[in-house]
């Protein structure tokens, strides 16, 4: 090395923001950090791959009613964000953990908004397309004759879901643009979205039991054989594997609330809310968005 | 072969340190923690293809960079952190350990012009200590070509005009 390159590298680590005792801080950051991912690794250490949606399941309109502290019907006047946290004793199976959701409420789409900022789209008009236009949002089961409840958890998991297949769509669309830095930008969110907050890290009651987990698996799973995919500009690839994962959206134009609402439903529709209505006039046309398809 | 948890475990404790140190350079300060947790969080899940162990230490960094630049796209668009020093000139005026300091600015200005795999290539060796073929991992070349890209890195940066006055002044250093 030359004086020069000596004097280079000094000037460089002079320039070093980080502080010269930072170890003695970062231990403690360590530490918590390690805490964080032993409890996530003792979540996600059994996950056995399956093919179906996170479902809200909830041992009937009791439950909710208990949950709630109140009745279904003093349930169904609250808000979407119910403050009730799920907890291992009211959490079956399927149930992600976290906050309970009332999927009736006038203000879900908000509520999903405000859970799921941090999961990046392509454009706010995308996520708004996705957030209030989506037809469905998974999981919806109803806990009862006539009440919908589903977890922040599970929901962030679906919105999360529904951005891959948005970045997708876009990469796919601008390769057809033959848009190289836009290529190149969804390549780049693609690559993050399998370590995506909204997949890995769970809020609320914390972890997630040997069902979510490996649902949660299969969708980080999914979206990294579409990151790849995308990575390796293999076109072929990417339609195969959303074709299956991804469809497109079938909002139909004056999409609103459905008459009866959600006790109109029955087993074999598709799952619709009460609170369904047309995405926002800002929003763009759906047709290129695609969305997880309802096929568990 | 997946990892076992106890080899995750040592992975964690040999370079857990090292990548919390290159995302607090790099980004906010505030989200090191949460990608630390997010880098380590992805090599569980891709225990089972994980590179050899002498090349994890870059495919941690690797990952890192990669979650940071998609962090900060997510937060204001576009370029990433590393298209400009800015998180690092934060950075470092919150520590107060460069701060206004003319020798850092001048660094800072230098280093902001040039490319961003280029500088990136530079920190990732002189900063982080990562060896030429790390970083040439890192930024996704064949050490051959990093190692050419390091060297014109260095050449562009010492005869850039703002750092020419200060090379041949090593006293203050």
């Amino acid at each position: 090395m030359t004086e020069t390159d000596q004097t280079l590298d000094d000037l460089l680590r002079d320039a070093d923001p980080r502080p010269v005792d930072a170890a003695a801080s970062d231990k403690a950051v360590l530490d918590r950090t390690w805490a964080r991912l032993e409890a996530e690794l003792a979540a996600s250490t059994v996950v056995p791959i399956r093919r179906r949606r996170v479902r809200a399941v909830i041992a009937g309109t009791a439950a909710l009613a208990v949950l709630c502290g109140g009745t279904a019907v003093a349930a169904e006047l609250l808000k979407a964000r119910t403050g009730v946290v799920a907890t291992p004793s009211t959490q079956t199976e399927e149930f992600a953990p976290g906050e309970v959701i009332d999927l009736t409420a006038p203000d879900l789409r908000e509520a999903v908004m405000e859970l799921t900022r941090d999961v990046p789209f392509p454009s706010e008009a995308v996520r708004h397309s996705v957030v209030y236009g989506a037809k469905d949002f998974d999981p919806i089961v109803s806990a009862g004759p006539d009440k919908y409840v589903s977890s922040s958890a599970g929901e962030r998991f679906t919105v999360a879901r529904y951005a891959v297949c948005a970045w997708s769509d876009d990469f796919v669309a601008a390769t057809a643009a033959n848009d190289s830095t836009r290529r190149k930008a969804d390549v780049t969110a693609l690559a993050a979205a399998p370590a995506w907050r909204a997949f890995s890290l769970v809020d609320g009651s914390g972890t997630l039991n040997e069902a979510t987990a490996g649902i949660r698996d299969e969708y980080v799973g999914t979206a990294q054989s579409i990151a790849d995919a995308a990575a390796g500009g293999d076109l072929a690839r990417l339609k195969k594997i959303t074709e299956t994962w991804c469809v497109p959206v079938a909002a139909p134009a004056g999409y609103a609330t459905a008459p009866g609402g959600p006790a109109a439903r029955t087993a074999t529709e598709p799952a619709t809310t009460a609170t369904e209505r047309p995405a926002p006039a800002t929003a763009p046309e759906p047709a290129r968005m695609s969305q997880p398809t309802t096929k568990g | 072969m997946p990892i076992t948890p106890a080899e995750f475990e040592a992975l964690y404790r040999s370079h857990a340190g090292e990548v919390l140190g290159f995302l607090r350079r790099r980004g906010p300060a505030a989200d090191a923690e949460d990608l630390l947790a997010e880098v380590f969080l992805v090599a569980w899940r891709r225990r089972a293809d994980l590179p050899d162990a002498v090349a994890r230490r870059a495919w941690l960094f690797g990952t890192a960079r990669r979650l940071l630049l998609a962090a900060h796209r997510g937060r204001v668009g576009g370029a990433g952190p590393l298209d400009d020093v800015s998180a690092a000139d934060v950075e470092a005026a919150d520590h107060g350990t460069v701060g206004a300091d003319r020798r850092g600015a001048a660094v800072r200005a230098a280093l902001a012009s040039l490319a961003e795999v280029d500088r990136e290539l530079l920190l990732l060796t002189v900063w982080d200590g990562l060896t030429v073929a790390e970083a040439s991992e890192v930024v996704g070349l064949l050490p051959g070509a990093g190692r050419v890209r390091l060297h014109r890195a260095r050449r562009r940066l010492a005869a850039d005009p703002t750092l020419v006055d200060l090379l041949p002044s090593p006293a203050p250093l």
